[in-house]
């Protein structure tokens, strides 16, 4: 893990194969149960941590925050990511089991937000399939939820 | 064949339920499902949140089954340089060794699931040393740093309490004079043991969150703040059996302290069945336990392990001793005689 390549997706999944209504229930416990891990790099964190307080309760949803990415299904980026700080991102992807999903928060791990012209800055979608953009700088933390719930819809109807 | 195995089955319908329905597997299972899903909505109600409403109704409860079914339908990893075999023993081994001490425990007049002739208490502390030993082997055969620390940690942990657990209940064995877990709960139809053996209860409670590492001293994973302690390497299915283990590991410490300080399964007559009605006090004296655990949960910030160290080895161990002497000289005092 030193080169700067893209990460290549996992194998597509037994639920392919599976029949619909099978793969329905399987879409609708994934989309009950998503435990995110944030890969905290800049500003948007102090947005994204109100989510589990009492305000916002994502744990509503069946959304659990945890500490180990053997154990996490979504990899949160919140703020800007740097060349260095990719190789570590894709560690922690690589590390994450089959299903796994990326939301990007912000303006900066997006398209480079404030500094276009950076060197250091590189954008996540050139590195993993990204599932949710969430624009902002910072979004606001109605905003992470809703990113969050959007990705939620999606596994629910199954894309 | 068929026929003889039908036969054997109505023979042995009342054992084979006693195992696989009530106070064995089945029971096991569902008191995980429903002290995982306890605790969330408890604990958010705490924090002013409101937990899992939207799977399930409003009261969430098919949270967990949704979250099981994840687990157990994702990607298995293993680590390269984990040795394999130790790695996915553990995980298996891990729930077995507490729901064995369960098998001990009486719920009601004749409802235990093995009869150890007089010596169960003995057999449950026997049991309850290898919890730790698989401990540590979960967190070497990941051979990951964070693995290892957490198994290190866990392990300081569950000496420093269970050495005063073990002294603080041979308090109880000498005031009951049994080592027999239904003896003891049939002595205490007039008086609860944690009148007579306060101090002794309180480090026994102590000791106890110690063992089943909540909060004030869940040490090795400190709340996935080190990264998941000795779970870290675990994914999917066999994560699932490591958070069973901690949830059975609670009940069944649970129960003991129950049997031993709280009377078991007696209560006054509710129900005219004996066995209903040890059931139903049993029960209810055990979620009132998990609740008190729970809010203790909630309400204390973590201890560092030297702390919780120390606590065990500096002032809960020299409690139980005074604990045993004193129950000692009382008995003699009141009985005239210690055995018996």
């Amino acid at each position: 893990m030193s080169k700067m390549e893209r990460v290549v997706e996992g194998r597509p999944g037994l639920v392919d194969k599976l029949p619909k209504p099978v793969k329905k229930l399987f879409n609708w416990f994934r989309s009950y149960s998503i435990w995110p891990i944030h890969f905290v790099t800049g500003c948007c964190s102090p947005e994204y941590m109100q989510l589990f307080g009492p305000r916002y309760d994502l744990e509503r949803w069946g959304v659990l925050p945890m500490g180990s990415t053997r154990q996490s299904d979504t990899l949160i980026f919140v703020g800007n990511v740097s060349r260095k700080m990719m190789l570590r991102a894709m560690r922690l992807y690589e590390q994450m089991p089959e299903p796994k999903y990326v939301i990007v928060v912000g303006a900066c791990a997006t398209s480079k937000g404030p500094f276009p012209e950076s060197y250091s800055l590189v954008r996540v979608k050139d590195y993993m399939d990204v599932d949710v953009y969430i624009a902002g700088c910072p979004p606001k933390p109605e905003a992470q939820a809703y990113g969050i719930l959007k990705l939620r819809k999606k596994i629910l109807e199954g894309e | 064949m068929f026929n003889e195995l039908i036969s054997f089955l109505n023979e042995n319908f009342q054992t084979l339920f006693i195992i696989s329905v009530f106070p064995g597997l089945s029971f096991v299972l569902g008191f995980v499902i429903f002290a995982v899903w306890y605790q969330r909505k408890y604990l958010a109600r705490l924090m002013i949140r409101m937990g899992p409403v939207h799977c399930g109704g409003r009261l969430g409860w098919l949270q967990l089954i949704a979250d099981a079914l994840k687990l157990i339908t994702k990607e298995l990893i293993f680590p390269k340089a984990a040795n394999k075999f130790l790695f996915v023993f553990a995980s298996i081994m891990l729930p077995v060794i507490p729901a064995a001490m369960i098998a001990l425990i009486p719920f009601a007049p004749g409802l235990v699931i093995y009869n150890a002739s007089g010596l169960s208490l003995l057999i449950f502390f026997a049991i309850s040393t290898l919890f730790p030993v698989i401990g540590v082997i979960r967190g070497w055969a990941a051979n990951n740093k964070f693995t290892i620390i957490g198994a290190f940690r866990n392990i300081y942990l569950d000496i420093a309490g269970e050495i005063p657990v073990f002294l603080s209940s041979v308090g109880v064995m000498v005031w009951a004079g049994t080592y027999d877990l239904n003896e003891i709960v049939l002595r205490q139809q007039g008086m609860w043991f944690v009148i007579p053996q306060f101090l002794g209860f309180i480090v026994f409670f102590l000791g106890l969150l110690a063992m089943v590492e909540k909060v004030p001293f869940d040490i090795p994973t400190a709340e996935t703040e080190l990264i998941y302690g000795p779970n870290t390497e675990y994914s999917g299915a066999m994560f699932l059996n490591m958070m069973e283990a901690d949830y059975v590991n609670l009940l069944a410490w649970t129960l003991l302290m129950i049997t031993l300080y709280f009377g078991g399964y007696n209560g006054p007559t509710i129900f005219a069945d004996p066995v209903v009605n040890g059931v139903f006090w049993l029960i209810l004296k055990l979620l009132v336990a998990i609740t008190i655990i729970f809010t203790i949960m909630i309400s204390y910030a973590r201890l560092r392990i030297d702390q919780a160290v120390r606590m065990g080895w500096n002032y809960l161990l020299p409690l139980s001793i005074l604990n045993l002497l004193l129950t000692l000289v009382l008995k003699y005092l009141l009985v005239g005689g210690v055995w018996g």
